[in-house]
């Protein structure tokens, strides 16, 4: 016990000294001494909170049997939630499973109250969607939906009066649609070409200009419930893959949706769409995505010079964002933090 | 002993070195262990099995970047309605049955993962067994190692595991009197589920064999399994 005791004393003593020799050594410039960068303020590319809605729709439960239960929509949901907290600094994601269509609206509603002027905000939707073929009208279809009921569902036209309102308050805002039919959402829209350069200009250009944006799994068309053997539909998969593969601090909606779409067509029979919501007041901005905890293989931590930093909660403080100089890029995976119990012996 | 302080002040000193960019989090854990407690007092005496038994552990870790240290305290009480474990004093070994057993570990270890998924780590275990019938309390400590690893299964599951020993370790009555040697090793096997980015439960086997050799040469092996089911909170500083 006395053995463990001093050992215990002498490991709390080693992490003091080691503590006060580093305060010393900052202190100190004689000799070899580490010295914390300063971090380099630049002008914040966005500012706002980063706020998503996700809904994921797998237990459909229809007595006329036209809605079949769905095998992969709510582990898209739970991926996308996941992605988006862990690597792009979403703090305030509402994930609705299952949602019935009082549940979509609802949620709808809480999420346009609390948008503020600067936020970027995201709606998911994965689940069955629906298109009158004479009508060419669209819909999203609850899981409390009715065989062809379509006051049970929910019309292209609804979610974009809900999109038009959260988009009069926020800076970016971005619909991503993974069902059937989704392409009837989209009204399509120019949008320019990325800057080649990639410049930090070109960010703070399309940044500072609103947007509402939409991306779709296909056209008018049917997408796939499954991707292979993975617990996800082709367009999610591919654009998970997308978003963990980015190895650049900020990736907007242009530049993914063109490599998600390109991922998709090569890869199954369905053609992802993007484009913009009309009348929503966009001005060819664009929704960006930036990256946080970078974990760059075979670089050290302290050697990746890129700094986000999101402050949580309602009105918090700007995404902060330090990109001097540019960090060296080999194949960069997003890391999972892993939280892991003690292991004993 | 003079290497073992050294060992550990230089992975103290490693490990305390401040890295200004390094994550760092701290993750606190609760578990709760069903276990039994079986064995062998050796050739001249008899076997023994708890009938009931269990522990409790507590966990705090601290993680920055590819290191981590930690400590886990564990306590629980073994019935014992037969034989029981024996006592082993400098001078005289004393049987027993019809007792119960508070046993206690601690460990305190330090870690590196030396890959992405697999960690080595080092680790200081002290075991303490106090008998009901007459307080006698025997400890057992010694350095150890070992490797521990992880693997997502989904995005929802992560399976992990760790093995490692106790090569040698001093077993000492509660006067600090030596009266054996020890040697122990561990293999633990689980799953975790991730709640949400801070929260996790996990579940799983721990398996512990001890083979103690006291003064009068009697060996002594038990092992001490348990299905276990724990809680993690983790948060970033």
């Amino acid at each position: 016990m006395r053995f463990r005791l001093s050992i215990a004393l002498l490991f709390i003593t080693q992490c003091l000294l080691s503590a006060i020799a580093f305060t010393a050594s900052a202190d100190n410039s004689r000799g070899i001494a580490l010295q914390p960068i300063e971090p380099k303020t630049t002008t914040p590319v966005t500012q706002g909170v980063y706020r998503a809605l996700i809904i994921g729709n797998n237990n459909y439960n229809d007595q006329d049997g036209l809605w079949k239960p769905l095998k992969t929509a709510v582990s898209d949901a739970r991926a996308v939630k996941d992605l988006l907290e862990s690597a792009y600094g979403f703090s305030d994601v509402k994930v609705l499973e299952n949602a019935t269509r009082r549940d979509v609206l609802q949620a709808f509603e809480s999420l346009s109250q609390k948008v503020l002027p600067d936020d970027h905000v995201l709606v998911y939707y994965a689940g069955h969607g629906f298109m009158e073929t004479d009508t060419n009208r669209g819909y999203w279809v609850p899981v409390d939906a009715k065989g062809r009921d379509n006051t049970t569902f929910l019309r292209n036209s609804t979610i974009r009066d809900e999109l038009t309102t959260i988009a009069s308050r926020a800076k970016h805002t971005l619909l991503i649609s993974d069902s059937c039919f989704s392409g009837s959402l989209l009204r399509r829209g120019t949008r320019g070409a990325p800057d080649a350069s990639n410049s930090e200009q070109y960010y703070k250009k399309v940044a500072n200009k609103k947007s509402v944006q939409i991306m779709t799994a296909g056209g008018v068309e049917y997408v796939d419930d499954k991707y292979q053997s993975s617990d996800h539909s082709p367009f999610t998969y591919f654009l998970i893959n997308e978003l963990k593969n980015n190895d650049r601090p900020m990736l907007t909606l242009s530049e993914l949706s063109t490599n998600v779409e390109k991922a998709v067509a090569n890869n199954v029979d369905q053609v992802p769409e993007s484009g913009v919501l009309q009348g929503a007041g966009d001005e060819l901005g664009e929704f960006i995505f930036i990256k946080m905890d970078l974990v760059v293989d075979g670089v050290p931590a302290d050697k990746v010079k890129v700094q986000v930093n999101v402050k949580q909660g309602d009105g918090a403080p700007a995404n902060t964002l330090n990109t001097a100089p540019v960090r060296p890029v080999p194949d960069n995976k997003i890391r999972r933090k892993e939280i892991l119990p003690v292991p004993t012996l | 002993m003079r290497n073992k302080i050294v060992f550990f002040s230089l992975l103290s000193t490693v490990f305390c070195m401040p890295n200004a960019f390094a994550e760092q989090s701290i993750t606190l854990g609760v578990k709760l262990l069903g276990t039994g407690w079986e064995g062998d007092n050796g050739a001249v005496s008899s076997s023994f099995n708890s009938d009931e038994g269990g522990q409790l552990a507590f966990s705090a870790s601290y993680l920055q970047d590819k290191f981590y240290a930690g400590i886990s305290l564990q306590n629980g009480e073994y019935k014992f309605s037969g034989a029981a474990p024996d006592q082993f004093t400098p001078s005289s070994r004393i049987s027993t049955s019809n007792v119960d057993i508070e046993h206690r570990e601690i460990d305190l270890l330090v870690g590196y993962y030396f890959w992405q998924q697999v960690s080595l780590f080092a680790d200081i275990k002290g075991v303490s067994n106090t008998w009901s019938n007459n307080d006698y309390k025997q400890n057992f400590g010694g350095l150890g190692f070992g490797a521990s690893g992880y693997l997502a299964l989904n995005n929802d599951w992560t399976g992990f595991g760790s093995i490692g020993f106790v090569g040698r370790g001093d077993i000492k009555d509660d006067n600090d009197v030596k009266v054996g040697d020890g040697t122990s090793s561990a293999l633990e096997i689980g799953a975790i589920y991730r709640i949400d980015p801070n929260n996790t439960i996990n579940l799983g086997m721990k398996f512990r064999n001890y083979r103690f050799e006291y003064l009068d040469n009697t060996k002594q092996d038990y092992s001490i399994n348990a299905l276990f089911f724990g809680y993690n909170h983790s948060f970033t500083l």
